[in-house]
Protein backbone atom coordinates (compact mmCIF):
# COMPACT_ATOMS: atom_id res chain seq x y z
CA UNK A 1 0.00 0.00 0.00
CA UNK A 2 1.28 3.48 -0.83
CA UNK A 3 1.84 5.84 2.07
CA UNK A 4 -1.01 8.30 2.35
CA UNK A 5 -1.03 11.94 3.28
CA UNK A 6 -3.26 13.26 6.06
CA UNK A 7 -5.60 14.68 3.42
CA UNK A 8 -6.25 11.17 2.03
CA UNK A 9 -8.13 9.83 5.06
CA UNK A 10 -11.83 10.07 5.82
CA UNK A 11 -13.48 9.93 9.22
CA UNK A 12 -14.86 6.47 9.98
CA UNK A 13 -12.68 4.75 7.38
CA UNK A 14 -11.54 1.28 8.49
CA UNK A 15 -8.57 -0.96 7.63
CA UNK A 16 -8.25 -4.68 8.36
CA UNK A 17 -4.79 -5.92 9.31
CA UNK A 18 -3.21 -9.35 8.80
CA UNK A 19 -4.03 -11.78 11.62
CA UNK A 20 -1.16 -12.75 13.93
CA UNK A 21 -0.98 -15.77 16.24
CA UNK A 22 0.52 -15.48 19.72
CA UNK A 23 2.82 -18.30 20.83
CA UNK A 24 3.61 -19.40 24.38
CA UNK A 25 7.31 -18.77 23.73
CA UNK A 26 6.69 -15.18 22.59
CA UNK A 27 4.46 -14.52 25.62
CA UNK A 28 7.18 -15.65 28.03
CA UNK A 29 10.02 -13.87 26.18
CA UNK A 30 8.13 -10.57 26.17
CA UNK A 31 6.97 -10.84 29.78
CA UNK A 32 10.40 -11.70 31.19
CA UNK A 33 11.61 -8.37 29.80
CA UNK A 34 8.65 -6.08 30.30
CA UNK A 35 5.93 -7.59 32.50
CA UNK A 36 7.39 -10.26 34.80
CA UNK A 37 4.27 -11.49 36.58
CA UNK A 38 3.82 -15.27 36.99
CA UNK A 39 0.63 -15.41 34.93
CA UNK A 40 2.72 -14.07 31.99
CA UNK A 41 6.04 -15.90 32.57
CA UNK A 42 5.38 -19.32 34.12
CA UNK A 43 2.82 -21.69 32.50
CA UNK A 44 2.75 -23.98 35.57
CA UNK A 45 2.44 -21.31 38.26
CA UNK A 46 -0.07 -19.48 36.05
CA UNK A 47 -2.50 -22.38 36.54
CA UNK A 48 -2.83 -21.42 40.21
CA UNK A 49 -3.22 -17.72 39.42
CA UNK A 50 -6.34 -15.67 39.10
CA UNK A 51 -6.24 -16.26 35.32
CA UNK A 52 -6.04 -20.11 35.52
CA UNK A 53 -3.32 -20.35 32.89
CA UNK A 54 -0.73 -18.38 30.97
CA UNK A 55 -1.92 -15.13 29.39
CA UNK A 56 -0.09 -12.55 27.27
CA UNK A 57 1.00 -9.22 28.73
CA UNK A 58 -1.42 -6.54 27.62
CA UNK A 59 1.61 -4.55 26.45
CA UNK A 60 2.50 -7.37 24.06
CA UNK A 61 -1.05 -7.52 22.71
CA UNK A 62 -1.21 -3.82 21.92
CA UNK A 63 2.31 -3.90 20.48
CA UNK A 64 1.40 -6.77 18.13
CA UNK A 65 -1.77 -4.94 17.10
CA UNK A 66 0.15 -1.76 16.38
CA UNK A 67 2.81 -3.66 14.40
CA UNK A 68 0.12 -5.13 12.14
CA UNK A 69 -1.24 -1.64 11.59
CA UNK A 70 2.23 -0.29 10.75
CA UNK A 71 2.74 -3.17 8.28
CA UNK A 72 -0.22 -1.94 6.23
CA UNK A 73 2.23 0.74 5.07
CA UNK A 74 -0.25 3.60 5.39
CA UNK A 75 1.99 5.95 7.35
CA UNK A 76 5.61 5.19 6.37
CA UNK A 77 7.64 8.36 5.65
CA UNK A 78 4.56 10.53 6.17
CA UNK A 79 4.54 9.80 9.90
CA UNK A 80 6.06 12.58 11.96
CA UNK A 81 5.73 10.59 15.16
CA UNK A 82 3.04 10.38 17.76
CA UNK A 83 2.48 12.46 20.89
CA UNK A 84 0.45 9.80 22.67
CA UNK A 85 -2.32 7.27 23.00
CA UNK A 86 -5.45 7.06 25.10
CA UNK A 87 -8.13 4.70 26.32
CA UNK A 88 -6.04 1.53 26.31
CA UNK A 89 -8.38 -1.26 27.43
CA UNK A 90 -7.70 -4.94 28.04
CA UNK A 91 -11.11 -6.53 28.12
CA UNK A 92 -10.32 -10.26 27.88
CA UNK A 93 -7.20 -12.41 28.33
CA UNK A 94 -5.09 -13.51 25.34
CA UNK A 95 -3.77 -17.07 25.61
CA UNK A 96 -1.12 -19.08 23.72
CA UNK A 97 -2.37 -20.03 20.26
CA UNK A 98 -4.90 -17.20 20.06
CA UNK A 99 -5.00 -15.34 16.74
CA UNK A 100 -5.36 -11.57 16.91
CA UNK A 101 -7.48 -9.76 14.32
CA UNK A 102 -7.07 -6.00 14.48
CA UNK A 103 -9.27 -3.40 12.82
CA UNK A 104 -8.08 0.20 12.55
CA UNK A 105 -10.68 2.97 12.40
CA UNK A 106 -10.06 6.66 11.78
CA UNK A 107 -11.85 8.36 14.69
CA UNK A 108 -10.54 11.93 14.41
CA UNK A 109 -8.88 14.15 11.79
CA UNK A 110 -7.71 17.63 12.65
CA UNK A 111 -5.49 20.04 10.74
CA UNK A 112 -2.63 21.49 12.76
CA UNK A 113 -3.20 25.15 13.59
CA UNK A 114 0.45 25.92 14.17
CA UNK A 115 2.05 23.71 11.47
CA UNK A 116 0.36 23.88 8.06
CA UNK A 117 2.51 21.01 6.72
CA UNK A 118 0.83 18.44 8.97
CA UNK A 119 -2.42 17.13 10.37
CA UNK A 120 -3.39 15.06 13.38
CA UNK A 121 -4.97 11.65 12.91
CA UNK A 122 -6.43 9.54 15.70
CA UNK A 123 -6.84 5.84 14.96
CA UNK A 124 -8.68 3.33 17.13
CA UNK A 125 -7.19 -0.17 17.05
CA UNK A 126 -9.66 -2.83 18.13
CA UNK A 127 -8.25 -6.35 18.48
CA UNK A 128 -10.40 -9.48 18.51
CA UNK A 129 -9.90 -13.19 19.21
CA UNK A 130 -12.64 -15.44 17.81
CA UNK A 131 -14.81 -12.38 17.25
CA UNK A 132 -14.53 -11.10 20.82
CA UNK A 133 -12.69 -7.86 21.49
CA UNK A 134 -9.66 -8.37 23.76
CA UNK A 135 -8.02 -4.95 23.57
CA UNK A 136 -8.45 -1.48 22.15
CA UNK A 137 -6.65 1.83 22.14
CA UNK A 138 -6.65 5.18 20.35
CA UNK A 139 -3.33 6.40 18.94
CA UNK A 140 -2.56 9.98 17.93
CA UNK A 141 -0.11 10.60 15.07
CA UNK A 142 1.19 13.66 13.23
CA UNK A 143 1.00 13.08 9.47
CA UNK A 144 2.35 15.10 6.58
CA UNK A 145 -0.22 16.95 4.47
CA UNK A 146 -0.19 16.64 0.70
CA UNK A 147 2.26 19.26 -0.60
CA UNK A 148 0.48 22.21 -2.27
CA UNK A 149 2.00 21.51 -5.73
CA UNK A 150 0.38 18.03 -5.64
CA UNK A 151 -3.05 19.37 -4.80
CA UNK A 152 -4.24 19.27 -8.41
CA UNK B 1 9.23 -4.72 48.64
CA UNK B 2 6.57 -7.32 49.38
CA UNK B 3 3.22 -7.16 47.62
CA UNK B 4 1.08 -4.17 48.55
CA UNK B 5 -2.60 -4.54 49.39
CA UNK B 6 -5.26 -1.98 48.54
CA UNK B 7 -4.91 -0.44 51.99
CA UNK B 8 -1.19 0.20 51.33
CA UNK B 9 -1.87 2.22 48.18
CA UNK B 10 -2.43 5.57 49.85
CA UNK B 11 -3.01 8.46 47.49
CA UNK B 12 0.23 10.37 46.96
CA UNK B 13 2.49 7.43 47.89
CA UNK B 14 5.56 7.33 45.66
CA UNK B 15 7.14 4.09 44.48
CA UNK B 16 10.65 4.46 43.07
CA UNK B 17 11.96 1.91 40.57
CA UNK B 18 15.41 0.83 39.41
CA UNK B 19 16.76 2.83 36.46
CA UNK B 20 17.39 0.80 33.31
CA UNK B 21 19.64 1.51 30.33
CA UNK B 22 18.22 1.00 26.86
CA UNK B 23 20.61 0.01 24.06
CA UNK B 24 20.19 0.01 20.28
CA UNK B 25 19.82 -3.78 19.97
CA UNK B 26 16.94 -3.80 22.43
CA UNK B 27 15.25 -0.91 20.58
CA UNK B 28 15.51 -2.82 17.29
CA UNK B 29 14.36 -6.16 18.78
CA UNK B 30 11.25 -4.57 20.21
CA UNK B 31 10.42 -2.50 17.16
CA UNK B 32 10.72 -5.32 14.64
CA UNK B 33 7.99 -7.19 16.54
CA UNK B 34 5.81 -4.35 17.81
CA UNK B 35 6.47 -1.07 16.00
CA UNK B 36 8.29 -1.64 12.69
CA UNK B 37 8.82 1.97 11.61
CA UNK B 38 12.26 2.76 10.19
CA UNK B 39 13.13 5.37 12.83
CA UNK B 40 12.87 2.50 15.37
CA UNK B 41 14.24 -0.45 13.35
CA UNK B 42 17.04 0.99 11.22
CA UNK B 43 19.64 3.29 12.84
CA UNK B 44 20.98 4.38 9.42
CA UNK B 45 17.63 5.05 7.71
CA UNK B 46 16.47 6.81 10.89
CA UNK B 47 18.87 9.66 10.05
CA UNK B 48 16.64 10.59 7.10
CA UNK B 49 13.42 10.28 9.10
CA UNK B 50 11.36 12.95 10.84
CA UNK B 51 13.39 12.28 14.03
CA UNK B 52 16.77 12.57 12.31
CA UNK B 53 18.15 9.80 14.53
CA UNK B 54 17.43 6.34 15.93
CA UNK B 55 14.75 6.47 18.66
CA UNK B 56 12.89 3.91 20.77
CA UNK B 57 9.27 2.95 20.18
CA UNK B 58 6.95 4.66 22.64
CA UNK B 59 5.26 1.29 23.20
CA UNK B 60 8.64 0.03 24.42
CA UNK B 61 9.22 2.86 26.89
CA UNK B 62 5.73 2.31 28.35
CA UNK B 63 6.47 -1.42 28.65
CA UNK B 64 9.87 -0.79 30.27
CA UNK B 65 8.33 1.55 32.84
CA UNK B 66 5.71 -1.09 33.63
CA UNK B 67 8.33 -3.83 33.94
CA UNK B 68 10.41 -1.77 36.36
CA UNK B 69 7.31 -1.16 38.49
CA UNK B 70 6.51 -4.90 38.53
CA UNK B 71 10.13 -5.60 39.60
CA UNK B 72 9.71 -3.49 42.76
CA UNK B 73 7.54 -6.33 44.05
CA UNK B 74 4.61 -3.98 44.69
CA UNK B 75 2.11 -6.35 43.11
CA UNK B 76 3.76 -9.69 44.04
CA UNK B 77 0.95 -11.96 45.14
CA UNK B 78 -1.48 -9.05 45.40
CA UNK B 79 -1.81 -7.91 41.77
CA UNK B 80 -4.81 -9.20 39.81
CA UNK B 81 -3.98 -7.72 36.43
CA UNK B 82 -5.11 -4.48 34.92
CA UNK B 83 -8.02 -3.26 32.82
CA UNK B 84 -6.08 -0.56 31.00
CA UNK B 85 -4.05 2.61 30.70
CA UNK B 86 -4.82 6.16 29.69
CA UNK B 87 -3.26 9.54 28.88
CA UNK B 88 -0.03 8.14 27.47
CA UNK B 89 2.14 11.11 26.46
CA UNK B 90 5.51 10.80 24.76
CA UNK B 91 7.04 14.20 25.39
CA UNK B 92 10.58 13.60 24.11
CA UNK B 93 12.37 10.90 22.10
CA UNK B 94 14.45 8.22 23.84
CA UNK B 95 17.76 7.41 22.17
CA UNK B 96 20.05 4.38 22.41
CA UNK B 97 22.27 4.44 25.48
CA UNK B 98 19.92 6.55 27.56
CA UNK B 99 18.84 5.40 31.02
CA UNK B 100 15.15 5.42 31.91
CA UNK B 101 14.14 6.29 35.48
CA UNK B 102 10.52 5.65 36.41
CA UNK B 103 8.67 7.10 39.36
CA UNK B 104 5.18 5.84 40.19
CA UNK B 105 2.63 7.77 42.23
CA UNK B 106 -0.68 6.50 43.60
CA UNK B 107 -3.30 8.76 42.02
CA UNK B 108 -6.47 7.04 43.23
CA UNK B 109 -7.43 3.90 45.16
CA UNK B 110 -10.85 2.51 45.98
CA UNK B 111 -12.52 -0.73 46.99
CA UNK B 112 -14.34 -2.64 44.28
CA UNK B 113 -18.09 -2.12 44.45
CA UNK B 114 -18.86 -5.65 43.30
CA UNK B 115 -16.09 -7.55 45.12
CA UNK B 116 -14.90 -6.40 48.58
CA UNK B 117 -11.81 -8.66 48.41
CA UNK B 118 -10.19 -6.41 45.81
CA UNK B 119 -9.64 -2.80 44.91
CA UNK B 120 -8.91 -0.61 41.92
CA UNK B 121 -5.75 1.51 41.98
CA UNK B 122 -4.75 4.21 39.49
CA UNK B 123 -1.00 4.76 39.19
CA UNK B 124 0.65 7.79 37.59
CA UNK B 125 3.91 6.93 35.84
CA UNK B 126 6.56 9.56 35.10
CA UNK B 127 9.66 8.54 33.16
CA UNK B 128 12.78 10.57 32.52
CA UNK B 129 16.26 10.11 31.09
CA UNK B 130 19.48 12.04 31.63
CA UNK B 131 18.06 14.50 29.08
CA UNK B 132 14.81 15.18 30.93
CA UNK B 133 11.18 13.99 31.04
CA UNK B 134 10.17 11.63 28.21
CA UNK B 135 6.89 9.95 29.14
CA UNK B 136 3.86 10.07 31.43
CA UNK B 137 0.87 7.76 31.62
CA UNK B 138 -1.75 6.37 33.95
CA UNK B 139 -2.29 2.66 34.53
CA UNK B 140 -5.16 1.04 36.40
CA UNK B 141 -4.50 -2.18 38.32
CA UNK B 142 -6.67 -4.55 40.34
CA UNK B 143 -5.17 -5.53 43.72
CA UNK B 144 -6.23 -7.69 46.64
CA UNK B 145 -7.48 -5.92 49.75
CA UNK B 146 -6.15 -6.83 53.19
CA UNK B 147 -9.74 -7.14 54.38
CA UNK B 148 -10.37 -9.64 51.60
CA UNK B 149 -7.20 -11.59 52.40
CA UNK B 150 -8.25 -11.90 56.06
CA UNK B 151 -11.74 -13.03 55.11
CA UNK B 152 -10.44 -15.73 52.75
Amino acid sequence: MTARYWDDYTLGETFETEPVTVTEESIITFAEKYDPQVFHTDPEAAKDSFYRGLIASGHQTIGLAFAQFVRLGLFKENSLGGPGMDEIRWTAPVRPGDTLHTTAEVVELRASKSRPDRGIIRVRLGTRVDGREVSSLVTTTFLRRRPAEDAA
Amino acid sequence: MSGLYLEDYTVGRIIETEPVRLDADEIIWFAELHDPQTFHTDPEAAKDSAFGEHVASGFQTVAIATGQFIRTGAVDGTGLGGPGMDKVRWTAPVRPGETLSTRVEVVAARASKSDPTRGVVTLGFAVETEAGPVLTFEATVFVRSRAGATAA
